[in-house]
C-alpha cells in the first residue's frame, strides 16, 4: 500500500494570483523575504487579499537555507497576529519556513525534528497557501521542508503530509525578474528532483508520469528561460514543470542527489539548486552500473535518447544532456570548479561523509551507496572525475 | 498456547540467535550502523488465529554495527529500551520476506515505532540492513 498526496487546488497561469480573492479566510499572514518585498510582489499579494476583505500581516525576514531561528521569528509574529491563512510567497526557503510556521503555530510545543511522518500531527486552525516565485523546489506541492540546524550544522529533512499546502498558486508574472543565476540554480533543483523522482526505489504509477513529464518540460524550457527570461511561454511552462517535479518526488521520494546535495549545502553554504546540480551527473553515473534500465527508460521517454538506444547508451545520453544544460547555464561541474579549495575539502571530508550517510534518502536511491562508495563519490565529485565504480 | 517449534521459526530463541549471528557477520550492516547506539525491543503482537496468546518480545542491544546482547523476554516490561518496533505477525512476515519495506510499514501505520524517531530517521540505512540480514535467514512462519 502507498499513497498519492497533493495540494487540494493548483491555480496556475497568468492571473492565477486572483485566486487569492476566492480563498475563504479573514486574517492572512504572509511569510516572505525582503527581495520579494523590493520587487513589489508582497504589495501585489496584499492588495489581492485586502480586496477580498482580509486583514494582512507579514514576516519578511526569511534568509536562504533558513535556520530554525528564522522559523521561530516568523512564528512569533504569527502568534501575535493569530491568522487563519498562512501564505508562503517566495522561493523554496520561504515556502519551507511558511510550512513549518504553520505546523508550529498549531503545535507550539512540538520539536521541529518531530515533524516527520511517524508523528501524529493535525492542522485545524489555518489554511496554508504556497505562492512560489522561483521555478525550482516544487515545495508548493510537497510534504517536505528543509530547515538548517545551525547548532549541529546539518539540514533537517522534515517531512509530513501536513506540510503539503492546501493551495498552490503558480502565477508566472512572479518569475519575471529572476536573475540568471537563480534561474539556473532553481532549474537544476527541479531537474534533479524529477530525475530522482523517477529512478528511486519507491517510484510508482502515479509519480512516474509526473516525473517523466516534468523532466521533458524542464529540458525544453529551462534553457529557453535562461537564455531569454522575457520568453513568457517558457517561463510559465517551467514554473508549472517545477511544481510537477515536486509533486512527483514528494510521492516517490528522492535519492542520493539530495543526500550529497544537502551535505554539500550544509558544509560549504552552497545554494541548494547548485549542490544538487553538481551531484546530478555523478549520481546518474553511479546508478549506471546497476540501474541503467531506469535511466534509459527515462531518457527515451523524454527524448534525450533514441527509441533504438540500449539502456546504457540512453543513460549516457541523459547524463550528457544534463551536463550540456549545466554548461550552458555556467553551473559548476565539480566542487573544485565551484571554488572549494582542496584544503577546505579535506578539512570537512569526514563531516561530508557523515552527513551524507545520515540522510534518510540514501535508502530510496536505486543503487544504495556504502560508506566507502560515499567517500569515493566525494573525491570524484571534488575533482570532477566520472564515476567508474 | 501453540509455541513455534521449528528451529528457524520466526520469533523463537533459535531464530533470534541465528539472526544475531548473521547480523554480527554482516559487513553491510556493520558499515551502515557504524555509529548506531541504542537497544530495541522487536515485538510481535498476539494473534488468536495463530495461537500466539502473548506478545513475542525480542531484545537486541545494537551498538556500533554489532549486536552485543540479545534475549527473548517474557514481556515488554522486562526491559526498558531506547526503541520499540512492533506490529502484527503478518506484517513482520511481509517485511522479512521482502514484500513490505520496513520504513514504508511505519509510514503506512502497519508497524509502530516507539523511541527517538528523529534518530531512527537518520539511521535508515542501518534499519534497511537489519531487515536484509533477517532475509538471509531461512525463516519459517506459522
Amino acid at each position: 500500500m502507498w499513497y498519492f498526496r497533493s495540494p487540494r487546488v493548483f491555480a496556475f497561469g497568468e492571473g492565477a494570483l486572483d485566486y487569492l480573492k476566492e480563498i475563504e479566510g479573514h486574517r492572512a499572514f504572509v511569510v516572505t523575504d525582503n527581495t520579494i518585498v523590493k520587487l513589489g510582489f508582497l504589495d501585489l499579494v496584499m492588495e489581492k487579499l485586502k480586496e477580498s476583505g482580509k486583514e494582512v500581516a507579514y514576516f519578511d525576514g526569511v534568509t536562504p537555507e533558513p535556520p530554525e531561528d528564522v522559523v521561530y521569528e516568523s512564528l512569533k509574529i504569527a502568534q501575535k497576529f493569530n491568522p487563519d491563512l498562512i501564505i508562503g510567497l517566495g522561493g523554496g526557503s520561504v515556502l519551507d519556513v511558511a510550512k513549518v510556521t504553520q505546523v508550529l503555530f498549531e503545535h507550539p510545543d512540538l520539536p521541529m525534528l518531530e515533524i516527520m511522518p511517524l508523528t501524529p500531527i493535525t492542522i485545524k486552525k489555518t489554511t496554508l497557501i504556497a505562492i512560489p516565485t522561483t521555478s525550482g523546489t516544487g515545495s508548493d506541492a510537497t510534504a517536505s521542508a528543509v530547515i538548517t540546524n545551525s547548532k549541529e550544522n546539518y539540514k533537517m529533512e522534515l517531512n509530513h503530509p501536513v506540510l503539503i499546502p492546501y493551495v498552490s498558486i503558480l502565477d508566472p508574472v512572479l518569475t519575471k525578474s529572476l536573475p540568471p543565476k537563480v534561474i539556473a540554480s532553481s532549474g537544476m533543483d527541479a531537474l534533479a528532483q524529477a530525475i530522482d523522482g523517477y529512478t528511486v526505489q519507491w517510484r510508482n504509477d502515479f509519480s512516474n508520469g509526473l516525473a517523466i513529464h516534468s523532466t521533458r518540460m524542464i529540458f525544453e524550457y529551462l534553457p529557453r528561460v535562461y537564455e531569454n527570461p522575457e520568453d513568457s511561454e517558457a517561463r510559465e511552462k517551467l514554473h508549472n514543470a517545477a511544481t510537477i517535479s515536486g509533486l512527483a518526488w514528494s510521492n516517490s521520494f528522492l535519492g542520493i542527489t539530495h543526500s550529497f546535495g544537502h551535505a554539500m549545502g550544509a558544509v560549504f553554504k552552497i545554494p541548494h539548486g547548485i549542490t544538487v546540480g553538481i551531484v546530478l551527473p555523478y549520481s546518474i553515473e553511479y546508478a549506471m552500473k546497476t540501474h541503467s534500465n531506469l535511466y534509459g527508460e527515462l531518457a527515451r521517454a523524454v527524448g534525450a535518447a533514441d527509441s533504438s538506444d540500449d539502456d546504457k547508451t540512453a543513460t549516457i545520453k541523459l547524463r550528457n544532456k544534463v551536463v550540456k544544460i549545466m554548461k550552458e547555464m555556467e553551473v559548476p561541474r565539480s566542487l573544485k570548479e565551484y571554488g572549494i579549495s582542496k584544503e577546505k575539502f579535506d578539512k570537512n571530508f569526514d563531516d561530508l561523509v557523515r552527513l551524507t550517510s545520515e540522510s534518510a534518502v540514501n535508502i530510496f536511491n536505486c543503487r544504495e551507496p556504502t560508506t566507502e562508495d560515499m567517500e569515493r563519490f566525494w573525491h570524484y565529485m571534488y575533482e570532477g572525475k566520472s564515476i567508474d565504480f | 498456547m501453540k509455541r513455534p517449534v521449528n528451529k528457524m521459526e520466526f520469533g523463537t530463541p533459535e531464530w533470534l540467535e541465528a539472526f544475531v549471528t548473521t547480523l554480527n557477520e554482516n559487513e553491510a550492516y556493520a558499515d551502515a550502523a557504524a555509529t548506531w547506539e541504542g537497544d530495541f525491543l522487536f515485538i510481535v503482537w498476539p494473534n488468536k488465529d495463530l495461537e500466539i496468546d502473548e506478545e513475542l518480545v525480542m531484545w537486541m542491544d545494537l551498538w556500533h554495527g554489532k549486536c552485543r546482547g540479545y534475549e527473548m523476554l517474557p514481556n515488554r516490561d522486562a526491559k526498558e529500551t531506547a526503541f520499540v518496533y512492533e506490529g502484527e505477525y503478518a506484517n513482520w512476515k511481509e517485511i522479512i520476506e521482502g514484500r513490505l519495506d520496513p520504513i514504508k510499514a511505519l509510514l503506512t501505520r502497519k508497524m509502530k515505532l516507539i523511541g527517538d524517531r528523529a534518530k531512527v530517521m537518520r539511521a535508515t540505512r542501518a534499519a534497511k540492513e537489519l531487515v536484509r540480514t533477517a532475509q538471509m535467514i531461512k525463516t519459517e512462519f506459522l
